[in-house]
């Protein structure tokens, strides 16, 4: 790719940005959330349209202005949010990706032919189960095993690890690997360095829609590649611990059972959250923290245990009566539960409190220039862009997303903050803004309930840490005793134990 | 990510109805074309139909606009055809809002016009006509409202699905209607009720249809304007149609304001119904609630769900409607090309709003 460039209405997201790959090489492409990483890539794979600059496949000029055109060239993308028909079975959705207008031959063969390009790269793969059956991992390996049964000889990877634990991540990175070892050009679109490290060897950064270094990857200290993401040097991190007492409780969860449908998702999960600390809660996807932050959150009903807020029982409250307890909740998955994509970012700040009948001016009616006034100063507090809290929210980028959710959540002046992975997705600059405020939160006295899938970012700014497994409790420890090993092992089920009795 | 809606924008700020910053959607400029595009797209559509009926669509446009704006009669038929036109955009605009399709205008019209008619031939003469009136109109509003209740309740408690449920209900007004017409309302020489007493119906002006009913219409359409913009409840009507899941998770209690939703649309549906007997017929005719109803969605489909932009969308319908019925004499067309019109007027707004970005 030579010259690319691209506007999107004042924003330069592209500028003449130059990329390469070749046969058989791993490409890291880096950046910040909105540094046009995924817009690049979707201008590879034919998805977005170019203002300028060419496109080369095998020293040939082509035009590529449509996504059936890149597929044609070999050329195929696996999103973020992967696409495929969860009710249909993975050589199903292999054969809904292809081009051909004649049915093939049997299900069957084409189950085993898919089955066959998995093994050929070490997977084991049962290509007649259907997508809604598979884990996360497993639909990611889906998405590989589609692109090259369908002749990709050019894969982007886009955010592929960003809701995998730490073995999952492993897995997929020894799959990129076995790919590339078989002539495959790959490029792993993704914001976190360590990952890099081991399967890339060469690395472009892009800031701000230019690209800001390119390389070997040996070349690079991970400080270098961080300094060329955002622009400037990192301060060291040490987050201090809380010096808050474990033993004044905030909120108590006693006995939790939760079950999803047929499933236990939360076997008899206790634990308190301390005003002023913050309470890790870390495991691989599938664990029961989804379940848990649904509970926190007023959406989902306990079958069995109760919750209490400063003793007054909020076991059986929906969000609303959790927001008069002073309990907010950020979800973590935010087109779903955290914004309303359509509405203003001013709209979005208020929400939760025009709900709690908020903003009421003349003749009880809502106020929305009050509304505006207060946005106007979220924004410049949180520092989202745009500025103009007129703009949707569907037009932000996902660390601007964010930042609008944790505004609102802080304005709200909650005793109990729920987070459920709330810097997923999203790139260093915006972690650490976000990070940040939470710790903010916390030196305020705000007790803070963490659920991320990310190990090191919990073990960095958690007070306590506690490991979920199979929906019960597998570790319990405090920051100086937790190692990345220990939790680690919790998360997989491995050594599974009892640490000394954090909380 | 970004959209072409940014190349030009402009800052809204809070007008006199003290609208919400509106999400910016791009220049004067750009907006206008989105109004005018699919105007022009419908016209062309709709020239080439009355060249395949064998009309001159030229013909066709001017008979269709002197016949709905040639005389001080035809305006007041526009007029009097517009407010039932509003009040039924509004009973799909509000539920719509919220991602609930009531169908059931048409439905909640009728039970609102039996329920007036019930009323203004039993409560009496004995009662002052204006108090009479007034009656018949509260009477038409909670019966409408009730009427559509049902059907939010169906979907709230056993998850029905609102469009069947109101067409079935639509069915059922129908059968009410029949019933007061045939039954022990009937007028016994032509097919219609009983009339209610005079002093209880409003009079006309310029000798025409004309009357009180279109400003009642038009102040209703402001004041759900103002409900849906500044209320706590016209607002978690508007988010949960946006985004549901989190307009759970802010605090809304999504299913008492579906039902509230439902509630308003057929109070507006009802009102209609009632209006109809108390300023047109002073009884039930069948027949009497002429489709407004399902006009009534494309009039909100139009408004892009606004109530204030029902107003001009409504009057867009009547000038149609009116103008064409008097087409297969003065232009020799089927008075059906009104629905042909109607339909690509509709499909054309819809279809460019989906578009929008691209224009």
């Amino acid at each position: 790719m030579r010259g690319v460039s691209k506007r999107f209405g004042d924003l330069q997201a592209l500028d003449r940005v130059e990329l390469e790959v070749a046969p058989g090489e791993v490409l890291a492409l880096l950046g910040e959330n909105g540094a046009g990483k995924t817009t690049l890539m979707r201008i590879a794979a034919g998805l977005e349209t170019r203002d300028a600059g060419s496109i080369e496949v095998d020293g040939r000029e082509v035009p590529l202005a449509s996504p059936h055109e890149a597929i044609e060239l070999g050329i195929s993308m696996v999103h973020q949010h992967f696409l495929l028909v969860g009710n249909l079975s993975v050589a199903e959705n292999v054969v809904l990706g292809s081009r051909t207008n004649v049915l093939p031959l049997s299900k069957r063969q084409v189950e085993r032919e898919v089955e066959e390009v998995a093994e050929r790269i070490g997977m084991r793969l049962d290509a007649s189960r259907r997508i809604d059956e598979l884990s996360i991992d497993e639909r990611a390996k889906a998405e590989i095993v589609k692109a090259l049964y369908l002749g990709a000889r050019i894969l982007i990877l886009d955010e592929p690890t960003s809701s995998l634990g730490p073995k999952q991540i492993e897995d997929l990175l020894a799959t990129v690997t076995t790919v590339a070892a078989e002539g495959m050009s790959v490029v792993l679109v993704t914001h976190r360095l360590a990952e890099i490290r081991d399967v890339s060897s060469r690395v472009v950064v892009l800031r701000h829609g230019k690209v800001a270094a390119a390389g070997a990857t040996d070349g690079f200290t991970d400080d270098a590649l961080a300094r060329a993401m955002i622009g400037h040097e990192l301060p060291p991190r040490a987050i201090p611990l809380s010096a808050a007492p474990r033993e004044a409780v905030r909120l108590r969860v006693a006995g939790l059972v939760v079950h999803d449908h047929d499933r236990v998702a939360l076997d008899g999960v206790s634990f308190d959250v301390s005003p002023g600390r913050i309470l890790g809660i870390v495991g691989v996807e599938g664990n029961g923290q989804t379940e848990l932050v649904e509970v926190l959150a007023g959406l989902r009903k306990a079958d069995e245990g109760r919750i209490l807020c400063d003793g007054a029982d909020v076991t059986h409250l929906g969000p609303d009566g959790l927001h008069e307890h002073g309990i907010v909740t950020i979800t973590g998955d935010r087109g779903r539960w955290d914004v309303i994509g359509t509405m203003s970012i001013a709209e979005n700040l208020a929400l939760h409190r025009i709900a709690r009948r908020g903003y009421r001016g003349r003749g009880g009616l809502i106020s929305w220039r009050s509304v505006q006034e207060d946005a106007q100063r979220l924004a410049a507090e949180f520092d989202i862009r745009p500025r103009r809290v007129d703009a949707r929210v569907e037009q932000l980028s996902g660390g601007n997303q964010q930042k609008v959710v944790m505004a609102r959540a802080m304005a709200l002046a909650p005793r109990v903050l729920v987070l459920g992975h709330p810097t997923r997705g999203l790139d260093i600059g915006a972690r650490r803004f976000i990070y940040d405020q939470i710790v903010r939160a916390r030196d305020e006295g705000v007790a803070v309930v963490l659920l991320s899938f990310d190990l090191e970012e919990l073990l960095e700014h958690s007070d306590d840490i506690l490991v979920l497994f199979r929906g019960a409790i597998s570790y319990q420890a405090s920051r100086q005793d937790a190692t990345l090993e220990t939790v680690g092992n919790a998360m997989t089920g491995i050594g599974a134990r009892r640490a000394a009795p954090a909380a | 990510m970004a959209t072409s809606e940014d190349l030009l924008t402009v800052t809204t700020g809070e007008d006199v109805l003290g609208v919400p910053p509106e999400p910016v959607r791009g220049s004067v400029a750009l907006r206008t074309l989105q109004l005018l595009l699919p105007a022009v797209g419908a016209f062309g559509v709709i020239c080439v139909a009355v060249l395949v009926l064998g009309a001159d669509p030229l013909l066709v446009l001017g008979k269709m606009i002197s016949g709905s704006l040639g005389s001080q009669y035809d305006v007041s038929e526009v007029l009097m055809v517009m407010a039932p036109l509003i009040l039924c955009g509004l009973a799909a605009a509000v539920p719509f809002s919220a991602r609930l399709w009531n169908i059931g205008g048409d439905g909640q019209l009728y039970v609102g016009a039996v329920a007036a008619v019930v009323v203004g031939l039993n409560v009496g003469k004995d009662v002052p006509g204006e108090l009479l009136a007034a009656l018949c109109v509260l009477a038409g509003i909670a019966a409408g409202a009730c009427w559509a209740i049902v059907a939010g309740l169906v979907k709230v408690l056993v998850a029905g699905n609102e469009v069947i449920v109101t067409l079935m209900l639509n069915l059922l007004a129908g059968l009410a209607a029949d019933y007061v017409v045939t039954g022990p309302y009937a007028q016994g020489v032509s097919p219609q009720t009983k009339t209610i007493p005079s002093g209880a119906t409003f009079g006309s002006f310029w000798q025409t249809g004309f009357n009180q009913a279109i400003f009642i219409a038009i102040a209703v359409a402001l004041a759900v304007g103002v409900f849906m913009q500044r209320t706590r409840a016209g607002f978690g009507i508007r988010a949960s149609g946006e985004n549901l899941d989190a307009s759970r998770l802010a605090g809304f209690a999504v299913h008492r304001l579906w039902v509230g939703a439902f509630g308003l649309g057929g109070a507006c549906a009802g009102l209609a119904g009632a209006l109809l007997v108390v300023a047109v017929y002073g009884a039930v005719i069948p027949g009497m609630g002429e489709q407004y109803g399902y006009t009534g969605i494309a009039v909100a489909l139009v408004a892009r769900l606004r109530p204030l932009l029902l107003i001009p969308s409504a009057a867009l319908f009547a000038v149609i409607q009116v103008g064409g019925s008097g087409l297969s004499a003065n232009a020799g067309v089927s008075p059906a090309i009104t629905y042909v019109i109607q339909g690509v007027i509709v499909i054309s707004f819809l279809a460019f709003r989906v578009l929008r970005v691209r224009i």
